[in-house]
């Protein structure tokens, strides 16, 4: 499978402090790879070094065979708008948009498709998602389980190569979190990458790969295999295991 | 800020003279009360008779009159008697005498005598006694405000002053040709170019409302920027959440900054836009109000506006304070980063 992210000797300082210590990391097409670690190991800061968002200290970041280390402001938010999709904890959605605008304006942004090419496929992702009912909502009148799955619209509707994702069911439920977790194991399944950042042991056993980091530095690392439901207990207790075994 | 500037112009412009009594010639004369008048008044009439650089000039003579006021009360008229007399004044109602019974009021003196157009008023002078029909009122800031105009010619009143408006044939040089009478004529007269002698009447208040105006346009231009820096402090502050997420799903700085300085620019044009139409349709009557309170002689104002200053120059100004205050100020925004906030 061909590579889509690779990072090597990935350092990160903060006020002279080392967040990140030298990570070597490698994400294949199409590939859901889960971090986890305790408070403070640096699992989010690796996710926003890789992605771009933030400078690392030190280190190669080859997105698709490209070197971004050294992109410019301008470039790396080009590259973000039509090749990566984020989420987050919480949605970030913008206030004054509906939901659906909210959707629609990273598509027309990047000019990638037509404007009616983008309206036809958020109408496609509401409906996937189940919030195709609520598209002209105001946000402030919601739920947080629709929030966040409009945000995963949103994150896609650019059709990125990768989804970027730091504890996108930490404000939610054990019900909303299955609800998103069966959509980001559907879209990885069509063949977006997805490097997820995770506290929830049930959640990283979505993942075919898990790694586990200490200190800034990978310290283990389990492969789970391709998701199926009908797994799905038995790599929670797989991931039990291995997460106590690593002293979480 | 344009209403300052508008009256500022309107004050240095030659037609301010319809303010003062005057109508616009090239050269004022006067012939002070004093030793010879009369002597002088006739050397001035050689004078004038044999210059062929004259155009036209008009003559008029001052006299002292006495009338009864509002409260049956007598008191002096200064009136200023001639053909032409009250002709390019700036009428508050009615127009100028062209009827020997007619005589036109200052705004000040018609209001201490109490009568308006088409009252009549009885004068006296010198043992004679006339009655006139008031033709109209005009402003008036000279003399304190208190003058009166009217073609009757006041046979056996004693002179206070004769005075003598002057224009001059095309290309004939105005300063040079007061000064050569100046020099040919001596003391006892005072011979001068209109805007010398609107500088000297006006001059002091003329520079006191300059400085005034040019630090109205500068606070004016402060109190922009400062308010649009105030305003995008505030709002970035409450939008960094919003701009944070919005560089996180890939718009930059740039893309981000623009739609701040539309939003506020189009805010600005409209406020900008309307602040510019009512100062300079309505700026005058505010002008107007001020004076009247003043009680210089004026109750009404109307501004000659230069447009290019005041519906272009002024206006593209205060919108590009706004601008740039407003892509200065959004610098800020390259602070905000969704890691930032999730860090807090």
């Amino acid at each position: 499978m061909k590579t889509i992210l690779q990072a090597e000797g990935l350092c990160k300082e903060f006020d002279g402090t080392e967040v990140l210590r030298g990570i070597d990391i490698t994400i294949k097409k199409g590939e859901f790879v889960a971090v986890m670690g305790q408070s403070g190991s640096g699992k989010s800061t690796l996710l926003y070094n890789i992605s771009g968002m933030d400078r690392a200290t030190k280190g190669e970041i080859c997105f698709d065979g490209e070197d971004i280390s050294g992109l410019s402001d301008e470039k790396m938010s080009g590259l973000r708008l039509r090749r990566m999709g984020f989420i987050f904890q919480q949605s970030y959605l913008l206030r004054t948009l509906s939901i659906r605008d909210n959707i629609v304006l990273p598509g027309f942004k990047a000019k990638k498709e037509s404007r009616e090419q983008v309206n036809t496929y958020a109408d496609e992702l509401m409906k996937r998602t189940g919030i195709d009912h609520i598209a002209d909502h105001d946000i402030k009148k919601v739920s947080g389980g629709q929030l966040q799955r409009a945000a995963i619209c949103r994150a896609l509707i650019n059709h990125p190569d990768i989804l970027f994702e730091d504890e996108p069911t930490g404000a939610l439920n054990s019900s909303a979190t299955k609800e998103i977790m069966d959509i980001m194991n559907e879209l990885n399944v069509r063949g977006t990458a997805v490097m997820l950042v995770t506290h929830d042991a049930k959640v990283a056993a979505r993942a075919e790969r898990v790694i586990f980091l200490t200190d800034g530095k990978i310290t283990d690392e389990i492969a789970l295999g391709k998701f199926e439901d009908k797994d799905l207990l038995v790599r929670e207790n797989k991931m039990t295991r291995w997460l106590e075994k690593q002293g979480f | 800020m344009i209403v300052p500037v508008n009256l500022l112009l309107t004050m240095e412009s030659k037609e301010f003279i319809s303010y003062m009594g005057s109508s616009v010639d090239d050269i004022l004369i006067e012939l002070e009360q004093g030793e010879n008048l009369e002597n002088r008044y006739e050397n001035m009439i050689q004078l004038l008779d044999h210059d062929a650089d004259i155009e036209m000039y008009q003559e008029f003579r001052r006299v002292r009159a006495v009338v009864m006021n509002a409260e049956g009360e007598e008191m002096i008229l200064h009136i200023d008697s001639g053909d032409h007399v009250g002709e390019g004044l700036v009428y508050l109602n009615g127009n100028t005498p062209s009827m020997e019974n007619e005589m036109a009021l200052s705004k000040l003196n018609a209001d201490e005598i109490g009568k308006s157009t088409g009252d009549t008023i009885m004068v006296s002078w010198e043992g004679s006694q006339k009655k006139f029909t008031i033709s109209g009122i005009y402003q008036d800031v000279t003399n304190g405000g208190y003058s009166a105009k009217a073609v009757h010619g006041f046979a056996g009143a004693d002179s206070e002053q004769y005075s003598f408006s002057v224009n001059l044939g095309d290309g004939i040089k105005v300063r040079e040709k007061a000064d050569l009478w100046s020099s040919q004529m001596g003391g006892g007269y005072t011979i001068e170019p209109m805007e010398e002698f609107i500088n000297q009447t006006l001059g002091g208040v003329t520079r006191q409302i300059r400085t005034a105006t040019i630090a109205v346009v500068v606070i004016g231009i402060l109190l922009v920027a400062l308010i649009v820096l105030l305003f995008m402090k505030l709002r970035l502050t409450k939008d960094a959440s919003q701009i944070a997420a919005m560089k996180a799903i890939g718009f930059n700085d740039s893309d981000i900054r623009k739609q701040y300085l539309y939003k506020i620019s189009l805010v600005a044009v409209i406020g900008i836009a309307a602040g510019t139409l009512v100062s300079n349709f309505w700026g005058d009557n505010i002008a107007s109000m001020a004076f009247s309170m003043m009680g210089l002689g004026i109750t009404r104002i109307t501004f000659f506006i230069n447009p290019w200053i005041t519906f272009f120059l002024i206006p593209v100004v205060l919108l590009a304070v706004a601008a740039g205050m407003t892509m200065f100020s959004s610098g800020q925004i390259k602070e905000y980063y969704i890691i930032s906030l999730i860090n807090e």
